[in-house]
């Protein structure tokens, strides 16, 4: 990872040429037991067949600048999610010094992950406040936690053991946390898509606050509807590469036009 | 991201290690029936039938018997306990690894200390028990804290290590639970290794687990500290070697790891 004085100041996100991929047997094993069969049934392919290649993102270029709320259309396994947790840190890669981050990055990619469900909600907001924000003290931290609590209106189910929290609940929560700090850039994989929560109009009116208050945003969704309400910007995906970048209008009607028959990959 | 210094992080990363030990400590004893007492007991009740059996019903003939087969048993069941619950860890946890920028060595020093907790609460009941308290001597503290620091240590490298490679083998758990007890017939702790024809030494030197269980019958039965400091400088040794093996394995499979987990 570059420094931030390598940066333009409005220049958030800078990745050049990255190519990620990982090779797998010819005859992929689970457990030591088909790694057995493998071997006996085809030696000769088992030591010298070479391993096939899986591609995750093909020659990725982008810049995020200071502003951007950069909606990612494509189809399942097109590479939009794989993309968003390189640049979130979550997939750790030896090309790290192809992704250049500018600041703090946030990001939500599961609005229902607990870290131990047995334990109440607020037991599992401390926890998440420690993977979310490393960075607070223990005073700012229970500050925090506090105001999310207060905000997420969850009131003597704070307590309740977070395994039987609603779907929608659990999004209060996170969302809440999520949003209860600034960051310079915000990615969010389809938070929105299909909940309840998205109705809750004071959850929603703050996440729309925090997207518009953060330095930039990076917005995964499969409704255009929200795509274009949120962003100012559009990429698609298609077969792991950028094949558009644009105005949201011309990226919608691109990603409807070329993109509706694409095969679906694995590994998204 | 914003660049952080090492130190900062590895500090946040600790910080969220001790939160998530006294989590998931909270979180296994919560509403069960005498949790905690349960998990200590478990290897004073261990110890206790094997104490009987072999030295009461098998009349082993070993001096001071009671506290040879503490001092091997306590680390043999730390061993165990620590590998067989971290085995299957990065499964386990896939929905916070896919989720947060978070560390895989987490959540097994989290296991690692969770252990070490039960094991410090185990022995020190079962001292009481054995009567025999010379390990508390200023002189012999250090160096049984030492022991206890390099068998954690080498617990979470090789815990590591077969947690990354149970990512990819599913039933490397079942292949560790029969390896684990075919080891603890052939590692020298309810029977000393001279018991052990010469010409079957090698067995015991092949099994990579004795050599972080030895220091520990060093300090406590044979009071040898020239022969603790050999032991423990094989130990080390042995971690070398384990932190060789993971590294060669971490870069190969790393990029691969988060799409079989």
């Amino acid at each position: 990872m570059k420094s931030t004085s390598e940066f333009k100041d409005d220049i958030i996100v800078d990745i050049q040429d990255l190519s990620i991929g990982y090779n797998v047997p010819h005859y992929p094993a689970t457990s030591w037991r088909d790694s057995f069969i493998n071997l006996i049934s085809s030696p000769l392919d088992y030591f010298f067949k070479e391993d096939d290649h899986v591609l995750l993102l093909d020659n990725i270029n982008l810049k995020v600048r200071r502003g951007d709320r950069l909606g990612i259309l494509g189809n399942n396994g097109s590479g939009k999610t794989s993309l968003c947790r390189y640049i979130c840190g979550i997939y750790q890669t030896q090309q790290l010094n192809k992704i250049k981050i500018n600041g703090h990055v946030k990001g939500i990619f599961d609005t229902e992950v607990a870290v131990l469900p047995e334990l109440s909600g607020h037991e599992n907001l401390e926890l998440l406040s420690h993977f979310f924000y490393p960075e607070l003290s223990s005073s700012e931290r229970k500050q925090v936690i506090k105001e999310i609590e207060e905000f997420c209106e969850l009131g003597k189910f704070i307590d309740a053991p977070f395994k039987l929290y609603s779907k929608g609940m659990k999004a209060r929560l996170f969302l809440s946390l999520v949003s209860s700090r600034p960051s310079n850039l915000l990615v969010l994989d389809e938070v929105f898509n299909g909940a309840d929560y998205f109705f809750n109009e004071k959850i929603t009116q703050r996440i729309k606050e925090t997207i518009f208050s953060s330095g930039a945003v990076i917005f995964i969704s499969h409704s255009n509807a929200l795509i274009q309400e949120v962003c100012n910007r559009v990429i698609v995906f298609k077969d792991k590469k950028i094949v558009f970048d644009g105005s949201p209008d011309d990226g919608i009607k691109f990603y409807t036009e070329q993109c509706s028959n694409v095969t679906l990959h694995a590994n998204s | 991201m914003e660049i952080i210094s090492r130190t900062t992080k590895l500090k946040q990363d600790f910080e969220l290690t001790r939160t998530l030990t006294i989590s998931m400590l909270k979180s296994r004893y919560r509403k069960t029936f005498a949790g905690f007492l349960w998990v200590i007991l478990s290897p004073i009740i261990t110890y206790f039938v094997q104490a009987i059996i072999f030295k009461n019903i098998l009349k082993v003939n070993i001096e001071n018997y009671y506290l040879f087969l503490l001092s091997g048993i306590i680390p043999w069941i730390f061993i165990t306990s620590t590998l067989n619950m971290t085995v299957t860890s990065f499964i386990a946890y896939r929905a916070l690894i896919m989720a947060f920028k978070v560390e895989f060595w987490v959540f097994i020093l989290t296991q690692t200390i969770d252990n070490l907790i039960t094991l410090a609460a185990s022995f020190l009941i079962l001292f009481f028990f054995v009567q025999d308290l010379s390990i508390f001597y200023y002189w012999k503290m250090p160096l049984f804290l030492l022991a206890t620091f390099i068998l954690s240590i080498g617990c979470f490298i090789l815990s590591f290590l077969l947690a990354t490679i149970h990512v990819f083998f599913r039933d490397t758990q079942f292949v560790l639970q029969f390896l684990l007890n075919m080891l603890y017939f052939i590692t020298p702790i309810f029977y000393p290794k001279e018991l052990i024809p010469e010409n079957y030494h090698w067995i015991i030197n092949f099994n990579p687990l004795y050599y972080f269980v030895k220091p520990f019958q060093d300090i406590m039965w044979n009071y040898d500290v020239e022969l603790f400091f050999i032991d423990i400088s094989k130990a080390i040794g042995l971690i070398i070697l384990l932190v060789f093996i993971f590294k060669r394995y971490w870069k190969k499979k790393s990029n691969e790891i988060y799409f079989r987990i």
